[in-house]
């Protein structure tokens, strides 16, 4: 309870701090420092934040590691490994933030992720970031199919197609990994084309993996329908 | 001459000629003398030229008034006459009427000319002066003779024709010099009135009417075949009729009356017999229903048929060979021409040629040549005969027993190669495996003929374009430079006193375009002391000549002649590969080897050093203890065969040996499907990188349709096919998707 007070007391020091920063041409140099001093409590290697440091990170900040608002702070971060902020990173994440504690920026990163659900091209700024995030390889030119799995979860949790998609991705045996193009694509197919598929059309332009997908998911729809189908004829006899 | 221009008036001209005009009409044949033409002429002419113009007109109504009144007098002496004898004499009188009224249309010249210069000044309706007088006549000929007459002329008309279309003799003169008669009369605006109203509708009535009854009764009596040429010579009976005797704007509508009555109405009958014709092979028969049904347009039904007919005949011949077609190109080939040759001259000889006939025939012979129980290959779901049409083209270009050495022969077939190439789906797998076919020919020379070659290369290209035979054109220009750097290099070692202590000959080819490769192989050869200057002074003298080129050795297709001396004074030449010859020459110092001291020595691995072990014990110039290879080890021995003898002096130890299920053969090997898949994806990601780089942005639609154009001359590109190379060039970075919120309207744009 002590706690959850104090963090009350604080958001309501930052914001008025906020205004008078407004107010008056701010020195950027203290919330840099605060930040700074944040930083140095979870660095666990020099000059970054490795894995159990973000893990107390997020901890400390109310998140799940692999939660919405870390994928927006990695982001806004520019971070570009998963599970490790440098300090560059660090710093720059705040600075764009405009924040200095986790107090105003779990509020920051609450209010970013209500934001972006709205705001379509930013949206797609995260998602593209997301896929070099998620990326292990140094070229950044594919993500292997269980990291592509978990990202989509995260960042689309509610897209018309993701649950089939992560499912396909998961029986197949023809890809290992996931392209920038199919990636992109994907979000595009997620905008645009209905969840029953009814508007999907073969001829466009869309990736082979989507294609497969697509029929995939017909097959199988097909197949639950004769189920049904027969399953109910048997009743009849 | 001036007192002969004496007045003379209407009344006593008239008594000059109310008598020999008279006699034109009734007496024609009495004559008219010269002297009293001229007489009257001349009275006719004075009294034109004395008396006033006005008087001029009385003159006609007299001349009128007597033509009429002969018209009368003649027609009066048909009254008794009927029929035959009636049209006849109508026809006589009608010549001599028309003969009567130019004369006397000549005589009264001059009194034309008077009135046609007064027509022209009171500009009153401007018939043709000439033949004022004629027409009078023409008219009083039909008021008077004709009209009451006409309908019993027109059935007698009729009856002329229907006894000629029943073969009986007849004089069809008649019927030509009356509907003469019919067509003079009719008015100035429309000359064939009279004759449309009074003829020819009921002419092709009548027709109608008997062909109608006739075909029913004679199809029924004597079948399709007969019919056919009956209506054939029908026809040509009826067109000949009226293009000699009748005027020849009837034959449109005669034409089309046939058409239907005698061909329309049983097309169907003919159509079904046409199957019938066709397995009983009766060319005449085909031709004239061609030509019966082409007249009314009724050849679809004949098209499929024999679309049908082709495939089932091609298959049946194929089925009847079955084996032998799908274990020999050849005689898979020459089914194939034989079906092509059939059918192609059946086009040509029943079908007029037909273009409509070849597109058939090139949809189903495609169909057969592609889809026969022969060349289909059920599992990969696709035709094999591209391959089996280059080892066709392989085995007569070769040195061995199909090729074929006559010239002109040779060229026959090899055209005939190409007339099958036409069907083929994917020209690119039968261009794959001739450039591997031909590498094999050129490289171990075993080419026949090099002209030959040529040719081939020049049909394909003539029929293919310049492009698709790139790579055979430069293997044979390779081939063509190896003899001027052998030259060269001959020249060389001379000028640098080097000499060799063999005859090498090196060919120099060009990476890309010959398909050669050596096997993988866990250590390099290591060519024997006795090859290895040879080879480093070519080197030396390649490199200084062609500055920048690296020469790769393709070990792998070399060759060697080996002289091998017998204990007993026999000298056998083995002809053998390189690895062949290191593995001999080694044996020359001792009479056995181990395998390690063999890969020792020569290098190469125990895999790619199998096939020659094995194909010189085949031979018999050496010998193993253990005959399978599986059991071989680096212990195992090979020994010199001190007894090898062979009937010839030649001995070729490069001879295929079964290793595993396979049998390395020398003949031809195919190319993988691998590689083809591999040969496509370049050859998509190639077109797709020329359009874009031309175009710029493209809508993947228009990219998709423009790819399979470009590559359509090898093959047909699966849609998923051109998409991988689009997924692959734009993870490439060829070619990226442009962003735009209208998902119709987004496109692919080239990356420069």
């Amino acid at each position: 309870m002590a706690r959850s007070k104090s963090s009350t007391n604080t958001t309501t020091t930052s914001r008025k701090r906020k205004n008078i920063e407004d107010k008056e041409e701010p020195s950027l140099k203290k919330p840099f420092t605060q930040a700074e001093s944040l930083f140095n409590n979870y660095k666990d290697e020099v000059e970054c934040i490795g894995p159990d440091g973000v893990v107390n990170f997020c901890k400390d900040l109310g998140f799940d590691c692999d939660s919405i608002h870390i994928l927006i702070l990695a982001w806004k971060m520019g971070a570009s490994k998963q599970g490790y902020f440098t300090k560059g990173e660090f710093l720059k994440g705040f600075e764009s933030l405009g924040c200095y504690d986790l107090t105003t920026l779990k509020q920051q990163l609450l209010s970013l992720s209500d934001k972006l659900k709205n705001d379509s091209p930013k949206f797609s700024e995260l998602y593209k970031f997301s896929f070099a995030f998620a990326s292990e390889v140094d070229s950044k030119k594919s993500i292997d199919i269980q990291a592509a799995s978990s990202m989509l979860q995260l960042i689309l949790p509610d897209g018309p197609h993701t649950v089939n998609f992560v499912e396909f991705l998961r029986t197949q045996q023809q890809y290992k990994s996931i392209n920038r193009d199919q990636w992109l694509c994907f979000l595009e197919f997620s905008k645009t084309v209905k969840s029953d598929l009814s508007n999907y059309d073969e001829s466009e332009a869309w990736p082979l993996l989507i294609d497969e997908f697509v029929e995939h998911v017909k097959e199988s729809s097909i197949a639950v329908n004769k189920e049904f189908y027969t399953e109910k004829k048997d009743d009849r006899y | 001459m001036s007192n002969m221009l004496s007045n003379i008036t209407l009344e006593e001209l008239w008594i000059i000629c109310d008598t020999p005009f008279q006699d034109l009409f009734i007496n024609l044949n009495k004559g008219l003398t010269r002297k009293s033409y001229m007489n009257i002429y001349t009275n006719i002419y004075n009294y034109c030229s004395t008396q006033n113009e006005r008087s001029t007109v009385d003159f006609y109504p007299r001349v009128e008034r007597l033509v009429k009144a002969k018209a009368k007098e003649i027609m009066a002496r048909s009254e008794n006459l009927n029929n035959d004898s009636l049209l006849f004499f109508f026809r006589n009188q009608w010549n001599d009427w028309k003969m009567s009224s130019n004369v006397l249309k000549n005589l009264l010249a001059p009194v034309n000319k008077i009135f046609s210069s007064e027509a022209k000044t009171s500009s009153s309706a401007p018939t043709s002066a000439e033949s004022k007088i004629y027409s009078d006549a023409l008219n009083a000929w039909r008021d008077t003779a004709f009209n009451p007459l006409k309908n019993k002329l027109s059935v007698s008309l009729l009856k002329i024709i229907e006894n000629d279309r029943n073969g009986d003799s007849t004089n069809l003169q008649v019927l030509s010099d009356a509907l003469e008669c019919y067509v003079q009369l009719g008015p100035e605006k429309n000359k064939l009135e009279i004759y449309q109203s009074c003829f020819e509708t009921s002419f092709l009535q009548e027709t109608e009417k008997f062909y109608k009854i006739e075909s029913q009764e004679f199809i029924e009596k004597n079948g399709v075949s007969e019919y056919m040429r009956h209506v054939y010579s029908r026809i040509e009976q009826e067109t000949n009729r009226v293009q000699q005797y009748m005027p020849i704007s009837t034959l449109e509508k005669l034409t089309k009356i046939l058409n239907n009555i005698l061909i329309s109405n049983y097309k169907e009958q003919f159509a079904a017999k046409f199957i019938d014709l066709l397995n009983e092979d009766k060319a005449s028969d085909l031709s004239m229903m061609y030509s019966l049904l082409n007249r009314v347009n009724h050849l679809e039904p004949l098209r499929k048929n024999f679309g049908d007919f082709i495939k089932s005949e091609g298959l049946k011949e194929i089925e009847s060979n079955l084996k032998e077609a799908q274990e020999k190109p050849q005689v898979l080939i020459s089914i194939l021409l034989k079906v092509y040759n059939r059918f192609n001259t059946m086009i040509k000889d029943c079908f007029n040629n037909d273009s409509t006939f070849t597109t058939t025939m090139d949809k189903f012979f495609g169909n057969l040549v592609n889809e026969n129980p022969a060349s289909y290959d059920p599992k990969k779901k696709e035709s094999t005969v591209p391959v089996v049409l280059s080892k066709f083209c392989d085995q007569i270009l070769r040195k061995g027993p199909y090729h074929i050495s006559d010239e002109q022969e040779l060229e026959k077939k090899l055209q005939e190669a190409v007339c099958l190439f036409k069907y083929l789906p994917d020209k690119d797998i039968f261009m794959l495996n001739y450039q591997k076919m031909l590498s094999k020919r050129l490289v171990e020379d075993l080419s026949a003929s090099e002209d030959a070659e040529a040719t081939m290369i020049n049909k394909l290209k003539t029929h293919q374009g310049f492009d698709y035979c790139t790579k055979l054109t430069r293997m044979i220009t390779d081939m063509r430079l190896c003899k001027d750097i052998n030259a060269n290099f001959q020249n060389y070692l001379n000028d640098s006193n080097l000499t060799l202590p063999y005859t090498f000959n090196f060919y120099v080819l060009t990476n890309g375009s010959w398909s050669l490769t050596n096997k993988p192989s866990a250590n390099p050869f290591k060519p024997p002391s006795e090859m290895l200057s040879s080879i480093q002074y070519f080197e030396t003298f390649y490199k200084k000549s062609y500055q920048g080129r690296v020469l790769t050795f393709l070990y792998d297709f070399s060759r060697a002649d080996v002289d091998s001396r017998q204990t007993k004074g026999k000298i056998y030449k083995l002809s053998t590969t390189a690895y062949q010859m290191a593995i001999l020459l080694m044996m020359n110092s001792s009479d056995k080897a181990s395998r390690f001291q063999i890969l020792d020595t020569i290098g190469l691995d125990e895999n790619t050093v199998r096939v020659p072990l094995l194909s010189l014990i085949k031979t018999g110039v050496i010998e193993c203890a253990e005959p399978s290879y599986k059991n071989w080890n680096n212990e195992t021995e090979f020994t010199v065969n001190t007894k090898f003898a062979s009937k010839k002096m030649k001995v070729n130890c490069n001879i295929s040996v079964q290793i595993g299920d396979t049998k390395t053969s020398e003949g031809a090997q195919t190319v993988s499907e691998g590689e083809v898949e591999k040969e496509r994806f370049f050859k998509l990601q190639a077109a797709i990188v020329r359009i874009m780089k031309s175009k710029k942005t493209m809508t993947h639609n228009d990219l998709t349709v423009e790819t399979t154009t470009q590559v359509s001359k090898w093959f047909a590109p699966k849609i998923t096919a051109i998409k991988k190379a689009i997924e692959y060039l734009i993870e490439q970075e060829y070619i990226r998707r442009t962003s735009d919120d209208n998902p119709t309207s987004r496109k692919y744009e080239y990356i420069a």
